[in-house]
């Protein structure tokens, strides 16, 4: 039953991810076809914006999860459940991309 | 690895080819799209135009993060040590990807034409030839390794899988990673890396947890079980595993991605607008996928697996569990793709920084006349040269703790100097220099007497503080400005 609705999760992801990396190729052929017709490059690197707060967290967390792992069996799904997640949250970067650049 | 057959067979050699040459197929078709539509010329070929979005940014950055090796060894640290075990060697895993922020930031800024950190430590240091040509040196020794170690990895996983001669699987893998990243240079690499990232994520995730299902009594059994043959297993708080290896681990990742091409050239071929976004979605979303594949050790513990059980080598606990608990074949090979996605990645990803290193700080340092056409060509071929040597270290048997222990001692030993060089403009020639080659010479002196975690902490502290009071007795001041003319000067 959970094996299935992992594979269902799967699944999701990877039509996210596959919509993701599909816009992100058209995106990156239409950059070239702009960088053919234009020099500038206006835009910035963000070094105002502080992340220190963000890889806290993230550090934090991730020593959360394994500890979490310890604490009950339910735990050991978390995991799988979060590399699930990542792949989402690739296939979510090329449409925030996407979101930005238009 | 007696562990690698499926109840105690190993499948047919036909199903590993064709996974290998299958998986190689798909990355091949990507790069003759890539080919095509985006490669005009040599500044493409190594940089992307600096056209990488934040899509193809963050799922490059994971899939060269995930080595095949650290497919195996989160299951590996788990089954030695336990939990402490996989929270020493995760933690510090992404904390490394996301120390690039900040340095990345500083050097896209000041630098915003670049293509290598050897190239960076050309002009901050005046154009030393010496300064700039150990950071060289460390960044060619260090790809070398990264396509050694996945190479013999990838060899290790498949021959043992698979009834596959591990010196063929060795040649196998070699030979259909460079032809298909002979065809784009790092526009392959992260198109291909990005679809690595998936390839790595969604299988891992669903054979993690058909291993918990095929497991009598599943996560409850497995939890219970470890909990009564030793409850420490359940514990990140175990600090045997911190003093064993972790704060070594911590600084030789940090090292790792600190003085690693692979990442600085990604630095400056994603877009300004992404860099910091790319490197910290990266880190964020690179977590779980060790977290998730270190279980696999936890399910070995579970079912009282020995080490001589699978030959005395750890790493072969993830293949072990995955084959013999009686998972349907498809699983099994989802598993293996997952290595092989994770060696291909990374074996791209260096043979791509390979060839920026070559193109910029040999070719055009050396030979500033060259055509942009033999360039080309150059660089093309260069992406041979790493998997080349490294496939036939790999093949004839030889022992490579020597090239290990030297790309280490340069590695670590470069670190603290590169960080101050970038953030430190009192940071000097001298100092840089010195501080390096003393730290190799003392700090890997006193490694080899009082061990690894001492030594480490030798070579941070000998090599930092001679940048530091050379920096102060000097007096010497950076001016930053000049990196920008001067590195525009070298555009390819």
């Amino acid at each position: 039953m959970i094996l299935s609705v992992f594979i269902v999760l799967g699944v999701l992801a990877t039509i996210i991810f596959v919509a993701g990396y599909t816009r992100g190729v058209r995106l990156t052929l239409l950059n070239r076809y702009i960088s053919e017709q234009t020099t500038t490059d206006n835009a910035a690197i963000e070094t105002e914006k502080p992340v220190g707060l963000a890889i806290l967290l993230a550090v934090i967390a991730s020593g959360v999860m394994i500890a979490l792992a310890g604490a009950h069996h339910l735990f050991l799904y978390l995991g799988p459940l979060l590399v699930i997640v990542t792949a989402i949250g690739n296939g979510y970067a090329f449409f925030y991309e996407s979101c930005k650049e238009t | 690895m007696s562990a690698s057959s499926i109840n105690g067979e190993l499948l047919p050699a036909s199903l590993g080819f064709g996974l290998m040459i299958g998986t190689g197929l798909l990355m091949l078709i990507i790069a003759l799209f890539v080919k095509k539509f985006l490669i005009r010329n040599t500044h493409d070929f190594i940089i992307s135009d600096r056209k990488v979005g934040l899509g193809f940014g963050v799922g490059s950055i994971i899939s060269v993060w995930t080595w095949a090796m650290a497919v195996l060894m989160s299951s590996a640290m788990t089954f030695q040590w336990g939990l402490s075990g996989l929270f020493w060697f995760v933690v510090p895993n992404g904390l490394a990807l996301l120390a690039m922020i900040p340095l990345a930031r500083i050097i896209r800024s000041q630098m915003p034409q670049g293509y290598t950190i050897s190239q960076f430590a050309y002009h901050r240091f005046n154009r030393n030839q010496v300064a700039a040509g150990v950071v060289t040196v460390t960044m060619i020794f260090g790809v070398i390794l990264e396509i050694l170690i996945n190479l013999k990895g990838t060899s290790v996983v498949m021959s043992t899988v698979f009834s596959i001669d591990w010196k063929v699987a060795t040649i196998a893998t070699v030979g259909i990673v460079l032809a298909y990243a002979f065809f784009g240079g790092l526009w392959t690499s992260v198109m291909t890396g990005t679809l690595n990232t998936w390839m790595i994520t969604v299988p891992a995730a669903i054979v993690v947890v058909a291993v918990f299902s095929h497991f009598q009594g599943g996560t409850e059994a497995i939890f219970n079980l470890v909990k009564s043959q030793d409850a420490s297993n359940l514990t990140v708080l175990d600090p045997a595993a911190a003093a064993g290896f972790g704060i070594t681990l911590a600084f030789g990742l940090l090292a790792a991605v600190l003085a690693d091409q692979t990442f600085w050239q990604k630095v400056w071929a994603i877009k300004k607008e992404h860099v910091t976004r790319s490197f910290l979605w990266a880190g964020i979303l690179f977590y779980p996928i060790p977290i998730a594949l270190g279980m696999l050790g936890l399910v070995g513990l579970a079912l009282g697996v020995t080490t001589s059980d699978i030959g005395g080598d750890i790493a072969a606990i993830g293949p072990y569990v995955v084959s013999q608990i009686g998972l349907p074949l498809v699983f099994v090979i989802a598993y293996v793709l997952v290595i092989l996605a994770a060696c291909f990645s990374t074996i791209d990803g260096a043979s791509s920084a390979l060839s920026s290193i070559v193109a910029v700080d040999i070719v055009k340092r050396f030979s500033n006349k060259t055509t942009e056409r033999t360039l080309f060509y150059i660089t093309k071929i260069s992406i041979f040269t790493g998997g080349i040597i490294s496939a036939i270290i790999v093949l004839t048997g030889a022992d490579f703790t020597s090239l290990v222990l030297t790309t280490y001692a340069l590695k670590t030993s470069i670190l603290l100097p590169l960080i101050l060089a970038i953030t430190w403009s009192r940071t000097t020639t001298f100092g840089f220099v010195s501080g390096v080659v003393l730290a190799i010479i003392f700090g890997m002196t006193i490694r080899e007497f009082y061990g690894e975690l001492i030594g480490t902490l030798s070579i941070l502290a000998i090599s930092g503080l001679t940048v530091v009071i050379s920096g102060f007795i000097q007096q010497g001041e950076f001016d930053k400005s000049l990196l920008v003319p001067d590195a525009e000067s070298q555009q390819i």
